[in-house]
């Protein structure tokens, strides 16, 4: 039993580097958020809570509401996090325009961020972009969304 | 030699491995396109019991939104927004030409109660004419920004534009406050609900703050820089102009007070609308408005634009339509940018009542780009077929001639490249159509006979 025991210990201390349990490590980080998705080239992983609370799937139409979402780094080495900034908005490609306001981000943790401004006013499909910048480089996440 | 306990732990760890590998990804993650929603059609056995027959699951969901109107929503930037004594004295200064500095024209002179609160013309004629039409005030409680190009972020705030153009009433705040602060009677109610009114004796008569510009005479200084200001109030100090807009305030607040109870009555789709929406065929309701509400919220895209119970989504478009022969072309919402950027009485400004909330974010948030050159605030529907002209500048006379437009789009502004709308195609419209969502349009009024003085309440005194 010792030996299982040991041999497992090993196990774990030689995954701790590889890139398939960091990514693993990763998701899991975001587990609370009802909407996870990868950037476009796959850096970061994105938490989304449309409705801040933690319940709603869906934005609500033509009304105020707020965003929270969480940024991971898909290799999971969370030192990524420190310098890292956001800029979040929401558009109608198809009709050539986005919202009204520009959302207000507020920083409220490592990779932690929360949004606020964003009113979807017209029905239809609405693409939620993120935009993460670390150092010199930016990435994007985005995904479609529909006010209900 | 292994035992077996490890040899299980083994197993279990290779399962766990091989689990987290070909674990699927839940529905929600994709890192591309994931509509939020399911589909909206169509699988019969998931419809609503008794869906009316020719409307999908998807239509009676648009139709919900449209009705009822319900309760005005609160305005926080606006301590007396419901305040009965506000109301009253709101409504006695609407209709007061002690605002215009001629002492002739008040608010009711273009907004006139027996006309839905236009002037009936496609463009204002007071004291000169105006470049925009007047818009109805009906339902203005629910909207978010003022004017045709949302410069306004408050209702308190837009009503100071007209009382101090110069071709609307031409007056001005100083010259408006010490007006009421010499009719002892009106200043102690604006006192009961705002606190005693300073001595104005040691200011002058006048001190027009802003020449409104429009297109007939644009602005030859920058908005909000003092060449914008007359002498006299560049020679007030900051905290007596400061003291001057506070009560200014007060002004707009119990004109908006009144204004948020210029409420629509309910409507024969009002009354259809839950019918329609258990499967009710509603008889009562004429068989052309339910073909045209059919059209309205699936081939003519109307409610797109024109959706929720005010029938409008408080945004900007450009929807293309030329200017009105005379005129220039009118930069609409794109133009509006310095004047929400100078506005003393903004919903995130000094003198509002909730400077962190919703209206004040989105004041202070506001995004105007190239896109929304040539776009016009989305009117609300109700009571539209009482209130020709239509469009910002009166451009069309009837219903009729708006739906034309958006069927062929003849003399419409060729769309920018940059900022495609593939809502500004033809909608190709038959005739039988188009007078089907005249009939649907007609459906949207109400029979309110709106209350008001019939003599100008500074006659009274």
């Amino acid at each position: 039993m010792i030996r299982a025991l040991a041999l497992i210990a090993l196990f774990f201390v030689g995954c701790a580097g590889s890139p398939r349990i960091d990514a693993i490590a990763a998701r899991a980080r975001l587990v609370a958020f009802p909407h996870i998705i990868e950037s476009n080239d796959g850096m970061w992983l994105v938490g989304i809570d449309l409705s801040g609370d933690g319940d709603a799937h869906t934005p609500p139409f033509d009304t105020p509401y707020a965003l929270s979402f969480a940024i991971e780094p898909a290799d999971g080495d969370r030192s990524n996090l420190a310098d890292v900034t956001i800029v979040v908005d929401c558009t109608m490609p198809q009709h050539g325009h986005g919202m009204n306001v520009v959302p207000s981000v507020r920083r409220s943790g490592p990779g932690r961020f929360t949004a606020r401004g964003f009113e979807l006013f017209m029905e239809g499909e609405w693409l939620l972009t993120i935009d993460i910048t670390k150092g010199i480089y930016t990435e994007r996440a985005q995904w479609w969304i529909e006010p209900q | 030699m292994v035992d077996r306990t490890t040899v299980a732990l083994f197993v279990m760890l290779a399962f766990a491995s091989v689990g987290c590998e070909a674990t699927p990804r839940p529905p929600d993650v994709h890192p591309n396109r994931v509509p939020a929603s399911a589909p909206a059609e169509e699988n019969p056995a998931e419809r609503p019991e008794l869906p009316a027959p020719d409307f999908t699951p998807a239509e009676l969901r648009r139709i919900a939104r449209l009705s009822p109107l319900g309760p005005p929503p609160a305005d926080p930037t606006n301590r007396v927004a419901d305040d009965p004594r506000a109301r009253a004295l709101g409504k006695e200064l609407f209709f007061d030409a002690r605002l215009s500095g001629s002492g002739t024209v008040s608010c009711a002179s273009c907004h006139d109660p027996i006309r839905d609160f236009t002037d009936g013309r496609a463009l204002p004629s007071t004291l000169g004419e105006g470049t925009r039409n007047t818009p109805a005030l009906w339902n203005l409680a629910w909207e978010k920004s003022f004017f045709w190009d949302g410069r306004a972020s408050t209702l308190w705030g837009q009503a100071w534009v007209p009382i101090e153009h110069p071709r609307e009433m031409a007056g001005d705040r100083l010259q408006v406050l010490h007006r009421i602060a010499g009719d002892r009677a009106l200043c102690s109610e604006f006192e009961a609900l705002f606190g005693v009114w300073p001595s104005l004796d040691r200011f002058p008569a006048r001190a027009t703050v802003a020449p409104a510009s429009d297109l007939r005479e644009p602005l030859p200084a920058a908005i909000g820089t003092a060449a914008e200001f007359t002498p006299e109030w560049n020679a007030l100090s900051s905290d007596d102009r400061d003291l001057i807009d506070a009560l200014a305030t007060q002004v707009g607040k119990v004109l908006a007070a009144y204004q948020r109870t210029l409420v629509s009555g309910e409507t024969s789709f009002d009354r259809a609308a839950p019918l329609l929406a258990t499967g009710d065929t509603a008889a009562d309701y004429p068989e052309a408005a339910r073909r045209g509400l059919k059209l309205f919220i699936g081939k003519a895209r109307c409610h797109l634009c024109h959706s929720g119970p005010t029938f409008s989504d408080h945004a900007f478009h450009a929807t293309g339509v030329a200017p009105r022969p005379g005129l220039p072309e009118d930069q609409g919402r794109f133009g509006a940018r310095a004047r929400i950027e100078a506005d003393p009485f903004g919903a995130n400004g000094p003198h509002s009542d909730a400077p962190e909330g919703d209206a004040a974010f989105r004041a202070g948030a506001g995004v105007i780009t190239g896109s929304d050159f040539g776009a016009f605030r989305t009117p609300g529907l109700r009571n539209v077929a009482r209130t020709a002209p239509y469009m910002h500048a009166g451009q069309f006379a009837t219903l009729e001639e708006v739906l034309r437009f958006y069927s062929d789009r003849v003399g419409s502004i060729p769309a920018d490249p940059a900022h495609p709308e593939p809502l500004n195609e033809p909608l190709r419209l038959t005739r039988a159509e188009i007078a089907d969502l005249i009939a649907f349009l007609e459906s949207l009024s109400d029979e309110i006979t709106p209350t008001f003085p019939r003599t100008d309440p500074s006659e009274r005194r």
